[in-house]
C-alpha cells in the first residue's frame, strides 16, 4: 500500500512503517494489532485508525471496519495519509461516495491544496458526477493554471453530453444545443479554431479532445483542417497524431463528406505506401462507385473493421458509414461560404428544423452563436444530399476506369514481386467485381466475373487457412458451383496411395481442406442423401489420418494442421442426425470422433466447444462441464462464452455445480463498476480521453448483459428453492427486474465456426436476436417466478395473513394485493410469449446457440402449473377476508382441482416421453428432453421443502441438492 | 492484409477465439484497463476482411532514461489460429517497435516460454536476441523458465541493451 506520508514527522513515519507493510503483505491481524499498540501511544495520530479499519476490513471484520471509518470521517480529517488510507479503506468497500465526503470535508478546510482538490476530482470521476467533475477541475485549474485541469473540465462536460444522450432518447438536443458546443468553445480557448494549438496549449491529448467533440457534433470539416494542418506542422517535428490515426481520419471524414474524388486520391496515396491496407482499398472502390455517380455501392458498409468516427458509445446511428447523407452538413456549409471566414462557415449550415429546436435553448448559454449545434437528423440531411454530395462531375466517371486501373496495376506489381504476400489487391478486385454486379454495371474487360476471380484467388491463395473465410463474402457470386469446384479442384495437387487420391504435401492438405469447406458452403453436402452423407465422413476420416503425418512435430500447444478434416467430418455427423434426431448414434459417432480428435489436439478448443454441445444435447452435463473446463473460461470470457456452462448444468439437474460455476461468475460481473472506476481516474490522469468514453460504455454494457442478469437470477433461484430450509430465504429476496429493453447481448456467438450451406441456413444476426429474445422471455418468467414466491412467503406468515383485501400498510401494499397483482401480469406476460411460441419456443440447431429453457417450460405445462399454484395459494389466502364463506370454500375446491389437473398433466406429459429408447435395429437413444423436464419438475417438487405449506399436498423432503 | 487500429474497450468481448489458445492469458479486466487508458498506442488490433479479429498486441513503455532501460514490452501478442503463418504478429510487432522507437526507448522486450520454439524461432526472425534466461518465471506444474528476448531500437547505437547475459537469473530479479 503505497501511501505517501510527506505531512508525517520523521520519527511518525517510521512508526508507521510497519503497519504499511504488513498491510502490503497481507499480515492484516499483525496490522490491527500493531496499530492498537501505536494508537494507544499517539492518540493524535488519527491515520493509525484508519489503517486499522484497513486491516479490520481486508481481514474480513467487515462491520467492525465501517464503524471505525465513518467514526474518523465524522471527525472531518484533513491529514493527506489519513484521508489516503480511509480512500482505500472505502474503495476496498465500494464506497466511493465516502471519498468524495472526506474529500469535499478536506477541501472546504484547505482550499488552496491542489492535491485535495485532485484527489476531490477523481472521487466524482468514480462516482460519474459529471457536473461536479467539471466545477472541481476548473476550480483546480483556477488555483493552479495547467492545462490537464483545464481539459479534465472541458471533459467533464462531453461527459455530461454523452449522460444526457444515454438518459433518453429526445435528450440530445441538450447534448447538441447546450453541452458539446459549450465543451467546443472551452477548448477552443487552447485550441485555435483553424486548426492550431495556441501558445498554452500542449499537444495530443488535448487535440484529440477537441477532434472528439467536433466528431460529435459531425463538424467533419472543422475536425478535417485541423488533422491536416496539425500534420502538416508535424512534418516540421511536432508529434501531435500517430499516422495511422490522419490517414483513418482523413479518410473517413472524406468519405462521410461526399468529397469522393478527394478520398478516392487519399485512398490511393495510402495504398502507394501501404498496399496491403483494406480500409483503404474499402475507401478507394467505395469513393470511385459513388463519387461516378453509381451511389448504393455500399462497399463500406459491407465491410467490417471501420473505425467508429464520431461514434459515442450507445449512439448508434453515428457507427459505421452508413449515415453519409447526414454527415454532410459542413460540407455544404464549406461549399456554400468559401469565400466567408471558417467561423462564419461552421455557423450556416443550420436548417428550419435546427433553428426551431434550438429556440431557448440558447437562452440558456452563454453562445457566441455558433449555431450549427443541432445534430442532423437523417430526415433534415435529405434536403442536403444533392447539393453537399458531390455532384459527379464528367471527370467523376474515369473514377470506375481509374479504380479498376489501381487494382489491375497493383496486382501486376505484386505478381512482379517476390513476396507473393499481399491478399488486399485480389480481394479488392473482388469486392470491386461484387459491387459492381450488384448495382448491374457493365463488367469492363478489364475486370472478370466474381466467379472467375474467386477461382483465381483460390488458386494463389488456397493454402492459407483463411482462405475460405476471405471468400465467403463472393462465394454466393459463383454462379455454377459444380464448375467452379472442380476447377478449384485442379490447384489441389494429389497423389494416390491405396486407391485413394491423398493431398500431396501439407499445403496441398490445407487447400484440399479449404475446397471441402467451400464445397460443404455451396451446398454440395446438402443435395446428398444419408448413404452418401456417410460415405462422405468415410472419406473425410481417411484423409484426417493421412493427413496427421504433417504434424508429426507440433508442440502440444499447437492445432493439428488435419483438424479441418475432422471438424468437417463431425458437422456431416450432425447434419445426419438433426435430420434424424431420434437416432442417437450419429451424434455417439460425433462425440467419439471428436474425443479421439482432442487426444491428439488438445488445444484445438473448436473440437471442445463441438463436444460441449454434442454432451449437452445428450443431457451429459458431466463430461460437457470437464472439456468446457479444459478451455480455462474467466473474467471477460465469462460474459461472452459462458452461456455455454450456464445454460447446460441447471436444466441438466447439476445444481450443485451449477450453484459454484454461477458464484464465480457472479464475482466477475459485479466487479464491474469497481473495476472501471480506478481506471477512469488513470485514464483522465494519462489524458486519455477517448478511452474515458469507451471504459464509461464498457461499464453500462457490463451492468446490462443479459447472461449476467440470468446467472444472477437463476442463482437466487437455486438457493431460494433448492438450497434454502426455510421461508426465510423466499421472504429476503431483493427484487430489483432488469431494465428489459436496455439488456445487451454481449455473448460472442461467433466463436463456434459456422460450417452449414451459405443460403439455407439463418443468418447469424438473425438467429442472435431469435436466441437473445428468447433467454430474455425465460428470464422474465424466472424473474416472475422469484416474485410469485417471495410474495407468497411473505403472505404466508403472520403479517401477510392479518393484512386484510386492499390494505396499505406503510404505504405499500398487501401480499394478497401484490399477488394477485403479479399473477395477472404473469398470466399476461405467458400469454404473450404463447402467442410467440412459434418463435419463441423453436428448436435450436446445435450448431446454433443453445435453447432457453423456455420450450420446455411451455411444452410440459409447468407455466399452467404455477398459475394454478399461485391462484390457489390467493384463493387460500382470500379465505380469511371477509365475504361469503360457502363461494369461497366452493372456488377453491376448483383451484384445487385445476392444480391437481395442471400437476398430473405435467407428470402424465412427462411419462409419455421415453429417456431411453430402443429402435428397431437394437440401437439405445437418449431423449435429454425427458432429463431437462425432470430437472424442471423436481424444483418445483424441491419447493415444498422450503414452504411446505404454500403447496396443500405437503410431503417428504425432496433430498438433498448439494 | 489486415485492417490495423488501436484496440477499444469494446473488443473485449470480440477476443473469445483468441483466448481460448492455451498459451493466451486471459487477465482480468482491470489489467487490460490500465493498458488500454495508459498505453492505447501500444494495445493494436488485427481485423481480417470479413471482419474476424485476426489477432492483437498488448504493450507498455515503461524504464528509466537515466539508467538506459527505457523501453518497449510486449506483454501479450496472440493470433488466432486460421490467420497465423499469414505476417500478422510481424506487423502488429513492427508498429509497436516504431510506437517504441518515437518514444526514444533504448529497445524492445519479451519474455516467452522456453519449451514454445515455434514463437521463440518467430521472435528471432523478427530480430529479437534471447537476453536471458528468467528461471520459474510462469507459474504452473511445474513453473517453467523464460526467455527475455530483446531487440534493440535505434537510441541504443551501440547494441548495449541486448548483450546477452552470461547466466540465467531469477523471476524476482526481474524488474
Amino acid at each position: 500500500m503505497a501511501l505517501v506520508t510527506r505531512t508525517l514527522t520523521d520519527v511518525e513515519e517510521r512508526r508507521l512503517r510497519p503497519i504499511y507493510d504488513a498491510l502490503d503483505q497481507g499480515n492484516y491481524k499483525s496490522a490491527i494489532q500493531m496499530s492498537d499498540r501505536l494508537y494507544k501511544k499517539q492518540k493524535s495520530m488519527v491515520v493509525v485508525k484508519a489503517l486499522k479499519a484497513v486491516g479490520l476490513w481486508r481481514s474480513g471484520r467487515q462491520e467492525d471496519a465501517m464503524v471505525l471509518a465513518d467514526e474518523i470521517s465524522a471527525t472531518g480529517p484533513s491529514d493527506e495519509p489519513t484521508l489516503q488510507a480511509l480512500s482505500i479503506c472505502y474503495r476496498d468497500m465500494g464506497r466511493h461516495d465516502m471519498i468524495a465526503i472526506i474529500y469535499e470535508a478536506a477541501v472546504a478546510k484547505e482550499r488552496t491544496n491542489e492535491e485535495y482538490h485532485s484527489h476531490l476530482f477523481m472521487a466524482y470521476v468514480r462516482l460519474h458526477e459529471y457536473k461536479k467533475q467539471q466545477q472541481t477541475a476548473m476550480s483546480l485549474y483556477k488555483l493552479r493554471p495547467k492545462n490537464p485541469y483545464y481539459f479534465w473540465s472541458v471533459m467533464s462536460v462531453v461527459m455530461q453530453a454523452v449522460e444526457s444522450l444515454n438518459v433518453s432518447e429526445g435528450s440530445g438536443d441538450v447534448a447538441y444545443n447546450l453541452y458539446l458546443p459549450l465543451a467546443q468553445r472551452m477548448a477552443e480557448k487552447f485550441v485555435g479554431r483553424d486548426g492550431s494549438a495556441t501558445e498554452q496549449a500542449e499537444s495530443g491529448p488535448q487535440l484529440r479532445l477537441y477532434i472528439i467533440i467536433l466528431e460529435m457534433q459531425r463538424k467533419f470539416v472543422a475536425a478535417l483542417n485541423m488533422i491536416r494542418r496539425s500534420s502538416s506542422r508535424q512534418s516540421g517535428g511536432g508529434v501531435d497524431f500517430e499516422p495511422m490515426f490522419v490517414a483513418t481520419r482523413v479518410g473517413d471524414y472524406l468519405v462521410r463528406l461526399g468529397r469522393w474524388r478527394e478520398a478516392f486520391a487519399h485512398f490511393a496515396g495510402t495504398l502507394g505506401g501501404q498496399p496491403d491496407d483494406w480500409p483503404a482499398w474499402r475507401g478507394l472502390v467505395e469513393s470511385a462507385l459513388r463519387g461516378s455517380g453509381r451511389s448504393g455501392a455500399t462497399a463500406a458498409q459491407s465491410g467490417a473493421g471501420s473505425d467508429r468516427l464520431g461514434a459515442q458509445p450507445g449512439d448508434s446511428d453515428v457507427n459505421g458509414l452508413g449515415n453519409i447523407e447526414s454527415d454532410v452538413t459542413d460540407a455544404k456549409s464549406e461549399t456554400e461560404t468559401k469565400s466567408k471566414s471558417e467561423t462564419e462557415t461552421e455557423s450556416t449550415g443550420e436548417t428550419n428544423a435546427t433553428r426551431d429546436s434550438q429556440i431557448g435553448v440558447n437562452n440558456a448559454v452563454d453562445t457566441d452563436n455558433h449555431s450549427e449545434h443541432v445534430k442532423p437528423s437523417d430526415d433534415q440531411s435529405d434536403s442536403y444530399k444533392g447539393d453537399s454530395e458531390e455532384t459527379p462531375k464528367d471527370s467523376d466517371k474515369d473514377l470506375l476506369e481509374e479504380v479498376v486501373s489501381v487494382v489491375n496495376d497493383a496486382i501486376v506489381a505484386e505478381e512482379c514481386s517476390r513476396s507473393h504476400r499481399l491478399r488486399g489487391p485480389y480481394l479488392a478486385r473482388l469486392l470491386l467485381a461484387k459491387e459492381m454486379s450488384a448495382l448491374g454495371l457493365p463488367r469492363s474487360g478489364q475486370l472478370a466475373s466474381v466467379e472467375d476471380l474467386c477461382l483465381h484467388y483460390f488458386h494463389r491463395f488456397g493454402g492459407k487457412p483463411s482462405c475460405c473465410r476471405d471468400l465467403e463474402p463472393y462465394l454466393r457470386g459463383v454462379e455454377n458451383p459444380e464448375r467452379f469446384l472442380a476447377e478449384a479442384l485442379d490447384s489441389v495437387e494429389r497423389v494416390v496411395v491405396a486407391e485413394r487420391r491423398y493431398p500431396a504435401d501439407l499445403a496441398n492438405s490445407r487447400r484440399h481442406q479449404g475446397w471441402l469447406t467451400m464445397a460443404r458452403r455451396l451446398g454440395v453436402h446438402s443435395r446428398m442423401g444419408p448413404e452418401e452423407l456417410l460415405a462422405v465422413t468415410r472419406d473425410l476420416r481417411a484423409y484426417y489420418a493421412e493427413a496427421l503425418r504433417h504434424g508429426a512435430g507440433l508442440l502440444p500447444t499447437e492445432v493439428q494442421h488435419a483438424d479441418g478434416y475432422l471438424l468437417l467430418t463431425v458437422h456431416v455427423l450432425l447434419d445426419l442426425w438433426e435430420t434424424e434426431p431420434r437416432r442417437a448414434k450419429y451424434l455417439y459417432h460425433a462425440i467419439g470422433i471428436l474425443e479421439a480428435g482432442i487426444e491428439k489436439s488438445s488445444a484445438d478448443f473448436d473440437l471442445r466447444l463441438l463436444l460441449v454441445r454434442c454432451y449437452s444435447r445428450l443431457g451429459a452435463a458431466n463430461p460437457a462441464a470437464l472439456h468446457f473446463r479444459a478451455l480455462d473460461v474467466k473474467h471477460i470470457l465469462w460474459d461472452t462464452i459462458g452461456y455455454e456452462m450456464t445454460s447446460l448444468l441447471q436444466p441438466a439437474g447439476r445444481y450443485a455445480v451449477a450453484w459454484t460455476r454461477y458464484t464465480e461468475i457472479g464475482k466477475s460481473s459485479r466487479g464491474a463498476n469497481r473495476e472501471t472506476a480506478e481506471q477512469l481516474a488513470l485514464a483522465y490522469k494519462a489524458g486519455n480521453f477517448a478511452k474515458i468514453l469507451e471504459i464509461v460504455e464498457l461499464r453500462r454494457r457490463l451492468n446490462r448483459s443479459l447472461h449476467y442478469a440470468k446467472v444472477h437470477w437463476e442463482q437466487k433461484f437455486l438457493e431460494v428453492v433448492l438450497l434454502s430450509d426455510d421461508l426465510e430465504g423466499l421472504q429476503d429476496v431483493e427484487f430489483i427486474a432488469p431494465d428489459w429493453d436496455l439488456l445487451r447481448d454481449n455473448r460472442d456467438l461467433s466463436v463456434l465456426s459456422d460450417f452449414g450451406k451459405l443460403d439455407v441456413n439463418r443468418g447469424s444476426e438473425e438467429v442472435a436476436k431469435l436466441s437473445f429474445d428468447m433467454e430474455v422471455a425465460w428470464l422474465r418468467v424466472r424473474c416472475f417466478s422469484m416474485l410469485l414466491l417471495n410474495c407468497g412467503a411473505l403472505l404466508l406468515t403472520e403479517g401477510g395473513r392479518g393484512a386484510g383485501e386492499g390494505a396499505l400498510v406503510n404505504g405499500t401494499a398487501t401480499p394478497t394485493r401484490r399477488l394477485r397483482g403479479l399473477l395477472l401480469h404473469f398470466e399476461e406476460l405467458l400469454e404473450d410469449i404463447r402467442s410467440n411460441s412459434s418463435r419463441l419456443c423453436c428448436r435450436l440447431r446445435i450448431r446454433e446457440p443453445p435453447e432457453s429453457p423456455l420450450r420446455l417450460f411451455l411444452g410440459f405445462g409447468h407455466d399452467e402449473l404455477w398459475l394454478r399454484a399461485f391462484s390457489l395459494l390467493l384463493a387460500s389466502a382470500e379465505l380469511s377476508l371477509p365475504g361469503e364463506p360457502s363461494a369461497k370454500a366452493s372456488v377453491n375446491l376448483t383451484l384445487i382441482r385445476d392444480f391437481l389437473s395442471a400437476l398430473s398433466e405435467v407428470c402424465k406429459r412427462c411419462e409419455e416421453t421415453e429417456f431411453i429408447r430402443t429402435a428397431d435395429d437394437g440401437e439405445l437413444s437418449i431423449e435429454s428432453d425427458y432429463l431437462y423436464n425432470a430437472a424442471l419438475t423436481i424444483k418445483y417438487f424441491g419447493l415444498h421443502k422450503s414452504s411446505r405449506n404454500m403447496y396443500p399436498f405437503g410431503g417428504k423432503s425432496c433430498g438433498t441438492f448439494r | 492484409m489486415t485492417t490495423i487500429r488501436q484496440f477499444t474497450c469494446d473488443d473485449l468481448f470480440r477476443i473469445t477465439r483468441m483466448n481460448l489458445d492455451p498459451l493466451t492469458e486471459t487477465y482480468g479486466l482491470p489489467f487490460y484497463l490500465q493498458y488500454l487508458a495508459h498505453w492505447p498506442e501500444y494495445f493494436l488490433l488485427a481485423e481480417s476482411p470479413s471482419g474476424d479479429i485476426m489477432g492483437y498486441i498488448m504493450g507498455k513503455a515503461e524504464g528509466s532514461v537515466a539508467r538506459e532501460t527505457w523501453h518497449g514490452h510486449v506483454t501479450c501478442v496472440t493470433i488466432t489460429p486460421e490467420y497465423r503463418r499469414r505476417g500478422v504478429a510481424a506487423k502488429l510487432m513492427a508498429i509497436l517497435e516504431e510506437a517504441s522507437d518515437c518514444k526514444g526507448c533504448y529497445f524492445v522486450d519479451l519474455f516467452v516460454r522456453v519449451s514454445n520454439r515455434v514463437a521463440v524461432v518467430m521472435y528471432e526472425s523478427f530480430g529479437y536476441v534471447v537476453y536471458r534466461r528468467v528461471l520459474d518465471y510462469y507459474n504452473g506444474d511445474p513453473d517453467e523458465d523464460a526467455f527475455d528476448m530483446r531487440k534493440a531500437m535505434s537510441r541504443d547505437v551501440e547494441l548495449k541493451s541486448v548483450v546477452p547475459l552470461d547466466k540465467p537469473v531469477l523471476s524476482s530479479e526481474v524488474e
